[in-house]
C-alpha cells in the first residue's frame, strides 16, 4: 500500500492506495507514527483502498487511540462498499467518523479541530460560553498607504477606497471594514452610501488603503454571548477578554456577528481594545480603562448563529448584498442579545508591509501597482522575489523570477506571466487540459495563479530546470547560431518527440478552415495597414509583381471576400491538439539540449497541420531581411518554388541564387516542417489545409512593427503565391 | 448446468510472505470463475486471517507447515475448505469480540474470525486425521 501525505486546509490527509493488509499495516504504523502534525484531526483518503483486513483495522484503532489522546481523531473518507461493510461488521462505523468524500472529510476534521470543550462563564452582562482554540497565533498589523487585496488584510478596518491607486485619483477615501467574505467601503463622495464587494471573489478586489489596522492569523477563542435583554457587546467583551484570550496581552482583537432585539436586526463588528497606555489614535474608552477602535456594518437580516466555526464559514452565505446594511461607528452599534465573537490575542504589533513579500522589479518594464498584490499571492511562500522582464510576450508581460523562501533559501528560478484575466485563464485551462496530461516534462508546470482586479498572473516553472544555474535560451538563439544539422535535430525533436502526444493522435472530423484560420481576430486592422504600407487596396482583383514579371491574385481581396463567403464551409480533415502560436521564442533549450514549450493560451484541438504552418513564416520573415530590390526578387522566386508543390509529401524545390545563408537554412527547416505535417496527417496529402493555416500567419507580417517595407512586400507576395496555389488546386479538383 | 464444479487447490506455506502470492493466485482464478466481489473479498480475507492465525497460534514445533485452501465454484456457490495440521482449534467456539465496547477498549484479537463468520453464509468445522478442517460457504446470487 502506498501512503501519500498532503494537507487540505491545514488538515493532514493520508492518501492510501492498495491493499490494507498485514504487510501494509506495518508500513502504515511506521509512517503514521513518524508523522507529527499541528492538528490531531487527520483524514484518511480510502479512495484507492480495495481491501482491509483485521490487521489493517488494528492499525486504524491504534492510530485513532493515539490521536484521541491528543483530543483528535480520524475521519475516514471515500470508503469502497466492501471496505465499509468490513467496518460495519466490526461495529466501528458507529464509533468512527466516516464521510463519503475527501472534501467532506476535511470539513469534518476542521470542524472537529475547532471544537474544544466550551467553558461557561457568567459576566455581569450576559452568559458566555468560551471555546478555546488550540495552536492559535495572531498578529496585529498596522497598514500605511498601499494597494492591497482583502486577502492581504485579513480582518481589518480603516480608511480606504475600492480599486487600485490611479494617478488621476478616484473617489475619496472613506471608512472601510474588510473580512474574508466581504469588504464594505463608505464612499465619502456619495453621501454616506456604503459600497460592498461580497463572496470569495471579494478577496481579489484591490483596495487602495490610506491607513488601517488588521488582524491576521487564528483567533484564540470563540465566544458565544447571550442575554435576555440587550447589552453592550463591547462592555461585555471588555469584561471577558482575559477569560477568552489569557491575561498579559497588550491588545485584544475581535470580530463579532450579533443579533439585536430591535432595528437593525443584526450587526458585524470588528475592533481592537488596547491597554490604556498603548500608543494610539482616538478611541472609545471601555469600563476597564482600555481603549477601543474599530468599525461595524449593520445587517438587514437576523444573522444565523448556528455552527460556531471559522469566521469565514460563518459569514459565507450570510454576508450578501441583500443582508448588508451600511458602515457605522462602533459607538453607534445597538445593544445586542446574542453574539458570536472570534477573539484574537495578538502576539505582536507590526507593520503590515513587513509581512508582505518584497517585490523588486529590475529594468524598465511597465509595472502596475496592483500587480504587486498578484505577485504577493503567487509567492505567498516566499520572503522576497526579484523580477527581470523577458521579451517576446505578445499578450502578456513575462518576467524571470528569482525568489527566496522564508528561511532565505534561494528557490529554483521560474517565470511569472501577467496578463488580462481572460488570457491567463485560457492558459491555466490549457495547462490542465493539454500540458499536464500530454507533455508534462517538456511543458510548463503551473505553480500557482492569482487574480487581482482585471489582471491575473501565473507562476510557472519547468520540470527540467537543474538548479539555480540552469541556462535557458530561446530556440531562436540556437537557430541563428548553431550548425544547420544541429538546428534541424532540435526542430525535429520538438515535432516528433516533445509534441508527439499531441500530433501523434489526430482525429478525423469536420473542420472550418476559413473560419478557424482568419488572421482578422488578432489583427482586425489588417486591410487598412496593407493599403497604407503596401498600397494594395483590398478590393483590387490583382496586383503587379515585377519581381516575377507577372500579375498575382490579390491576397487581401481573397481574405476580405472568400473567407466570409466560405466561413461555414466544412470539410473532413485531421485535427490534433495544437499549440496555436508555436514560434522560436516559445520553445526554450537548456544546457543539455532539453526542450521546453511555453505559452499555451491559444492551445486547443484544431487543424492538425496548424503548428507546422505557423512556424514556416517564422523561419522566413523573422530570419531573413532583403537588403535590396534584387534580393527581394530572389526571395520571391524562392517563395514561388516553395508554393509550387501540390501535395504535402512533395519536397519543396530550392530556388535561390543569393548568398544569405539563412535562406538555405529556412529551406531545410520548411522541408522538415512539411515532412512532419505530412506525418501528422497520416495518408492525407491535401495541400489546401496547410496553405490556409500558412496564410493565417503570412498575412499579419504586414502589421508587424519594426519590419522593413521590403520584408512586408516579400510577405505579401508570399501570400499571393499561396492564394494562387489554392486557386490552382481547387480549379483542378 | 455443469455438474462438475471448477476447483483450485492452493498449498500455502505457513509464512507471512506466502500470503500475498496465494491471494493473487486465488483472485486471478476467481475472476475467471466470474464470482462476486464479495466472494473474492471473503477468500482474500480467509487466506490472510487464517494463515496469520496459524503462524501465531497453530504450531507447537518449528517445522515447515503448509495450509491447504481448496476453492470450488459451482451453481452460484463458492466453497472454501481450509485444512491445516496445527493444534486443534475450533473457530466456532472461539470467544467473540465484544463489539459494544469502544474500539480502543476492545481486547486485541478475534476480529479476523469475526469478519469471516459475518461475511460468509456458512462456517463449519471439524477435526479429522490430526487436521483442522474449516469450510466457508458463500452464495453469490
Amino acid at each position: 500500500m502506498d501512503i501519500a501525505v498532503s494537507f487540505g486546509a491545514g488538515v493532514p490527509v493520508l492518501t492510501l492506495t492498495g491493499r490494507f493488509d498485514g504487510a501494509a499495516a506495518v508500513v502504515f504504523d511506521d509512517r503514521a507514527g513518524a508523522l507529527e502534525t499541528e492538528t490531531a484531526h487527520w483524514v484518511l483518503d480510502f479512495t484507492g483502498v480495495t481491501y482491509l483486513s483485521s490487521l489493517g483495522i488494528r492499525s486504524l484503532v491504534s492510530l485513532e487511540t493515539r490521536l484521541k489522546a491528543k483530543d483528535g481523531g480520524l475521519v475516514l473518507a471515500a470508503l469502497a462498499p466492501l471496505v465499509r461493510r468490513v467496518l460495519e461488521v466490526s461495529r466501528l462505523d458507529s464509533f468512527w467518523k466516516i464521510e463519503p468524500t475527501v472534501e467532506r472529510g476535511i470539513l469534518k476534521a476542521r470542524a472537529a479541530a475547532l471544537l474544544a470543550p466550551a467553558i461557561e462563564v457568567t459576566s455581569s452582562r450576559c452568559r458566555a460560553r468560551i471555546r478555546h482554540l488550540t495552536g492559535a497565533e495572531s498578529t496585529l498589523e498596522r497598514w500605511t498607504p498601499l494597494t492591497l487585496s482583502p486577502g492581504d488584510l485579513g480582518v481589518a478596518f480603516g480608511i480606504g477606497r475600492l480599486g487600485a491607486t490611479t494617478p488621476e485619483g478616484g473617489s475619496a477615501h472613506g471608512q472601510f471594514v474588510s473580512t474574508p467574505q466581504f469588504t464594505a467601503v463608505l464612499d465619502a463622495d456619495a453621501d454616506g452610501v456604503t459600497d460592498f464587494v461580497v463572496g470569495d471573489a471579494s478577496q481579489i478586489v484591490p483596495i487602495d488603503v490610506a491607513s488601517a489596522w488588521g488582524l491576521s492569523g487564528a483567533p484564540a477563542s470563540i465566544l458565544e454571548l447571550e442575554a435576555s435583554s440587550g447589552f453592550s457587546l463591547f462592555d461585555a467583551l471588555d469584561e471577558l477578554f482575559e477569560h477568552a484570550a489569557g491575561a498579559g496581552s497588550a491588545a485584544f482583537g475581535f470580530a463579532a456577528l450579533a443579533r439585536t432585539d430591535g432595528q437593525p436586526p443584526g450587526v458585524f463588528a470588528t475592533g481592537i481594545a488596547f491597554d490604556q497606555d498603548a500608543p494610539l489614535e482616538r478611541g472609545t474608552p471601555l469600563p476597564s480603562g482600555r481603549c477601543l477602535i474599530g468599525g461595524a456594518v449593520t445587517l438587514r437580516k437576523r444573522p444565523d448563529m448556528e455552527g460556531a466555526g471559522e469566521l469565514h464559514d460563518v459569514l459565507r452565505g450570510q454576508a450578501t448584498l441583500e443582508s448588508l446594511g451600511g458602515i457605522v461607528a462602533l459607538s453607534a452599534c445597538p445593544p445586542v442579545t446574542h453574539a458570536l465573537v472570534w477573539v484574537f490575542a495578538p502576539r505582536e504589533i507590526r507593520s503590515g508591509a513587513a509581512k508582505l513579500l518584497q517585490v523588486t522589479v529590475e529594468g524598465d518594464a511597465t509595472w502596475r501597482q496592483e500587480w504587486d498584490a498578484i505577485i504577493r499571492r503567487l509567492y505567498a511562500d516566499c520572503r522576497s522575489v526579484t523580477l527581470t522582464p523577458l521579451h517576446g510576450g505578445f499578450m502578456s508581460s513575462t518576467f524571470k523570477a528569482v525568489a527566496y523562501d522564508q528561511d532565505g533559501r534561494r528557490t529554483l528560478p521560474g517565470v511569472v506571466k501577467i496578463g488580462a484575466t481572460e488570457v491567463t485563464r485560457r492558459e491555466v485551462e490549457a495547462n490542465q487540459n493539454y500540458v499536464s496530461r500530454f507533455i508534462l516534462n517538456n511543458g510548463t508546470t503551473v505553480l500557482g495563479d492569482a487574480q487581482v482586479g482585471e489582471w491575473a498572473g501565473l507562476r510557472y516553472n519547468f520540470l527540467g530546470i537543474n538548479g539555480p544555474d540552469s541556462r535557458l535560451a530561446w530556440l531562436y538563439d540556437h537557430y541563428r547560431q548553431r550548425p544547420v544539422g544541429e538546428v534541424m535535430t532540435l526542430l525535429e525533436q520538438v515535432f516528433t518527440r516533445v509534441l508527439k502526444p499531441w500530433y501523434g493522435q489526430p482525429k478525423w472530423e469536420p473542420v472550418f478552415l476559413f473560419r478557424d484560420h482568419t488572421p482578422l481576430r488578432l489583427f482586425p486592422s489588417l486591410f487598412e495597414t496593407a493599403e497604407q504600407v503596401l498600397g494594395i487596396p483590398a478590393d483590387a482583383p490583382e496586383f503587379d509583381c515585377p519581381e516575377l514579371g507577372t500579375r498575382l491574385p490579390n491576397p487581401f481581396r481573397f481574405l476580405k471576400h472568400e473567407y466570409p463567403r466560405r466561413a461555414r464551409e466544412s470539410r473532413l480533415w485531421y485535427t490534433a491538439v495544437c499549440h496555436g502560436d508555436l514560434n522560436l521564442r516559445n520553445i526554450l533549450v537548456d544546457e543539455r539540449d532539453n526542450l521546453y514549450v511555453i505559452d499555451f493560451s491559444e492551445t486547443r484541438p484544431r487543424n492538425a497541420v496548424s503548428d507546422f504552418a505557423r512556424m514556416e513564416p517564422v523561419l522566413k520573415f523573422e530570419m531573413i531581411d532583403p537588403d535590396s530590390d534584387e534580393e527581394l526578387r530572389r526571395l520571391v522566386e524562392f517563395e514561388e518554388a516553395l508554393m509550387s508543390v501540390t501535395a504535402l509529401d512533395q519536397p519543396p524545390p530550392f530556388r535561390y541564387d543569393g548568398i544569405d545563408p539563412m535562406v538555405a537554412r529556412a529551406h531545410a527547416g520548411i522541408s522538415l516542417l512539411r515532412r512532419c505535417a505530412d506525418r501528422a496527417t497520416l495518408f492525407e496529402t491535401d495541400m489546401v489545409p496547410y496553405w490556409i493555416a500558412l496564410l493565417e500567419w503570412t498575412y499579419p507580417v504586414v502589421c508587424y512593427r519594426q519590419l522593413s517595407p521590403r520584408l512586408k512586400r516579400y510577405a505579401a507576395c508570399s501570400a499571393a503565391l499561396i492564394c494562387r496555389s489554392i486557386q490552382q488546386i481547387e480549379s483542378r479538383a | 448446468m455443469s455438474s462438475s464444479p471448477a476447483t483450485l487447490t492452493l498449498q500455502v506455506p505457513g509464512t507471512i510472505d506466502a500470503i500475498l502470492p496465494a491471494t493473487v493466485q486465488a483472485e486471478a482464478w476467481l475472476v475467471e470463475q466470474q464470482v462476486s466481489f464479495e466472494a473474492m473479498y471473503l477468500v482474500s480475507l480467509a487466506i490472510e486471517e487464517l494463515v496469520t492465525n496459524c503462524i501465531k497460534y497453530g504450531y507447537q514445533d518449528s517445522n515447515n507447515h503448509t495450509i491447504d485452501f481448496l476453492l470450488s465454484v459451482s451453481e452460484g456457490t463458492l466453497r472454501l475448505d481450509v485444512i491445516d495440521d496445527g493444534s486443534p482449534f475450533n473457530p466456532l467456539e472461539a470467544p467473540r469480540p465484544d463489539l459494544s465496547l469502544p474500539p480502543e477498549k476492545r481486547p486485541i484479537g478475534g476480529v479476523g474470525l469475526h469478519l469471516l463468520r459475518e461475511l460468509a453464509d456458512e462456517m463449519n468445522y471439524e477435526r479429522k486425521d490430526g487436521t483442522n478442517r474449516l469450510r466457508l460457504t458463500k452464495r453469490m446470487s
